[in-house]
């Protein structure tokens, strides 16, 4: 007994000197999944097809390689195993991610029950719906899934985006066109209403006053200063209204992309994987 | 009895294994570096790091992989795994070198004011190292285009009289500001010549010209209320963009002039350099 338990011991101390130390499938295996974590895909694929004829290769490391491919933008075609439903939801978080609209078919609702990858598919629709401006009766009753304080935000998020609060820059130019400066005022710019105001106004007075004293020259000077300001001044206006716009609508993406990076409602395809 | 001792007596073997497999590694990892392979190198560094339960090569893997990052200009990564060597070792020596890394890095990424902070804290730990502080001081003048500092501290750290020459030089083509600032408040458009730029200079005097003009004009004719407007509009707003293009102008100049030394420096200088 004492003997074979010897035996063995010198075997494994003989095995452990004689494997590839760092480079052994395992490990190969355990640092491909880490750099895929850190973000190295191109590196973790290398990791993962090194592992082609081993005992280590299976279903499991042939998703991570997809993974990779996915992160690489190298997607045509996949293995087809157990893990493609996860991969096309890994394809369309990634395209999600990259600001494109993500169509989730019927049939895959459909399959919908209760299992990890399934709400997350899920989740992604609502995710995606939202940015898209549609609320459907699915998105409606899944809701509950961001919980009580997301689903508040993704509500509220949604209705400034189907209702956001906009300026005319058409309104905004007659507006200043007809008092200088009150365009800005109509888009909340107090300071460079008052500003156009002053300005235009002085310069009108001035071009009046010289041409009814019969300084004709000065006029002239002083109403193609004036003119310059009012066309700057109008301009101005429809700017304003066009940025107060644009600004509205980045600062309702801003807010969303930020709830979806602190507050992670998606959860990564290989983190799915692994509690299966 | 026998097993249990048998088994003592074997572990070592097995730690000594692992020990080998390490050692293994980082000199792969140096042999990537020093082919120019950072890339690769960073990566198998991030191995060494992972296996490497006992943190023996913790200080030597980061710091290799801080070189990587530094060399690929991914500075705030160069600089953490700096950190990280500097944490991950006892040796005093060692420290320093992560430390004298982490001020290369902030020279190359203009950070001077966290530059300056640092390296007075690190003058107070290793006050026997003042002589390469001021060697490094003297690069962070020199990349901020401060060349009399730089020469000064480098005169000071007693370096090879290439840099020192070389500040001087830099120092000779340098446009002085207040020379270009006086000459464009005295006559608009001057300083802006003297920084080569001779359009700019004949359209500011040109508008400068016209302000003035019609302001004389104005007063001329008794509208007094003319002239203020015209002055303040016209004239006053011309002759400050003269001086404000001044000064941008000269600190294009100078800018061009100090990237110009640097990249000789960079080629041709053959001594440590950030």
């Amino acid at each position: 007994m004492r003997f074979r338990l010897i035996l063995v011991s010198i075997l494994f101390i003989f095995s452990v000197s004689a494997q590839n130390g760092l480079h052994s499938p395992e490990k190969i295996l355990s640092f491909g999944k880490h750099i895929y974590e850190l973000g190295f895909h191109d590196k973790a694929k290398y990791e993962f097809e090194r592992l082609t004829g081993t005992p280590q290769f299976n279903e499991k490391t042939q998703f991570y390689i997809d993974l990779c491919r996915i992160e690489l933008e190298d997607y045509f075609t996949f293995t087809n195993n157990r893990y493609l439903p996860h991969l096309r939801y890994a394809i369309d978080k990634k395209r999600f991610e990259s600001g494109i609209e993500v169509i989730v078919s019927p049939d895959r609702l459909e399959i919908t029950d209760t299992s990890e990858l399934s709400l997350n598919i899920l989740k992604l629709k609502i995710l995606s719906d939202i940015r898209s401006k549609k609320f459907d009766d699915v998105d409606k009753n899944s809701i509950h899934l961001f919980g009580s304080e997301g689903s508040e935000f993704l509500l509220d998020n949604l209705v400034e985006r189907v209702d956001p609060s906009t300026k005319s820059p058409l309104f905004a130019g007659i507006l200043s066109a007809i008092v200088p400066g009150l365009g800005r005022v109509y888009t909340g710019n107090y300071g460079d209403a008052a500003a156009s105001l002053f300005i235009t106004s002085i310069f009108a007075y001035l071009a009046y006053s010289n041409f009814f004293d019969g300084h004709y020259q000065r006029a002239w000077i002083f109403t193609g200063i004036a003119a310059f300001f009012q066309g700057g001044n109008i301009y101005g206006s429809v700017a304003s209204a066009k940025i107060y716009n644009e600004s509205q609508r980045e600062l309702t993406e801003k807010k969303f992309w930020e709830y979806y990076q602190k507050s992670k409602p998606l959860k990564q395809p290989n983190k799915i994987v692994e509690e299966e | 009895m026998f097993l249990h001792f048998f088994l003592f007596l074997t572990l070592p073997i097995v730690i000594n294994a692992q020990k080998d497999d390490l050692a293994k590694q980082f000199d792969f990892v140096d042999s990537l570096y020093d082919s120019g392979r950072y890339y690769d190198a960073m990566i198998e560094a991030e191995r060494l790091l992972f296996f490497d339960s006992l943190k023996l090569y913790h200080y030597n893997a980061n710091f290799i992989k801080g070189q990587c990052y530094r060399e690929t200009g991914q500075f705030k990564n160069a600089r953490y795994c700096f950190e990280l060597a500097a944490v991950n070792t006892p040796s005093k020596d060692e420290k320093f070198l992560a430390e004298q890394e982490i001020l290369r890095v902030l020279i190359l990424e203009r950070r001077y004011s966290s530059f300056d902070k640092r390296i007075e804290i690190l003058e107070r730990v290793f006050p026997e190292k003042s002589v390469i502080f001021d060697y490094w001081r003297g690069w962070r003048y020199a990349f901020s285009g401060e060349w009399e500092d730089a020469r000064e501290k480098f005169s000071i750290s007693d370096t090879s009289s290439e840099l020192i020459k070389l500040c001087s030089m830099a120092e000779e083509k340098e446009l002085s500001m207040t020379k270009g600032l006086v000459l464009s408040a005295l006559i608009p458009g001057a300083g802006q010549a003297y920084a080569g730029e001779y359009l700019n200079s004949v359209i500011t005097l040109g508008w400068v010209a016209l302000g003035a003009w019609l302001v004389y004009d104005a007063i001329r004719a008794d509208r007094f209320f003319d002239a203020l407007i015209e002055a303040n509009y016209v004239l006053f707003r011309f002759y400050k963009g003269n001086l404000s293009n001044t000064i941008d102008y000269i600190n294009r100049r100078n800018l061009e002039i100090k990237n110009e030394t640097l990249r000789f420096l960079q080629i041709n200088y053959k001594g440590l350099k950030p």
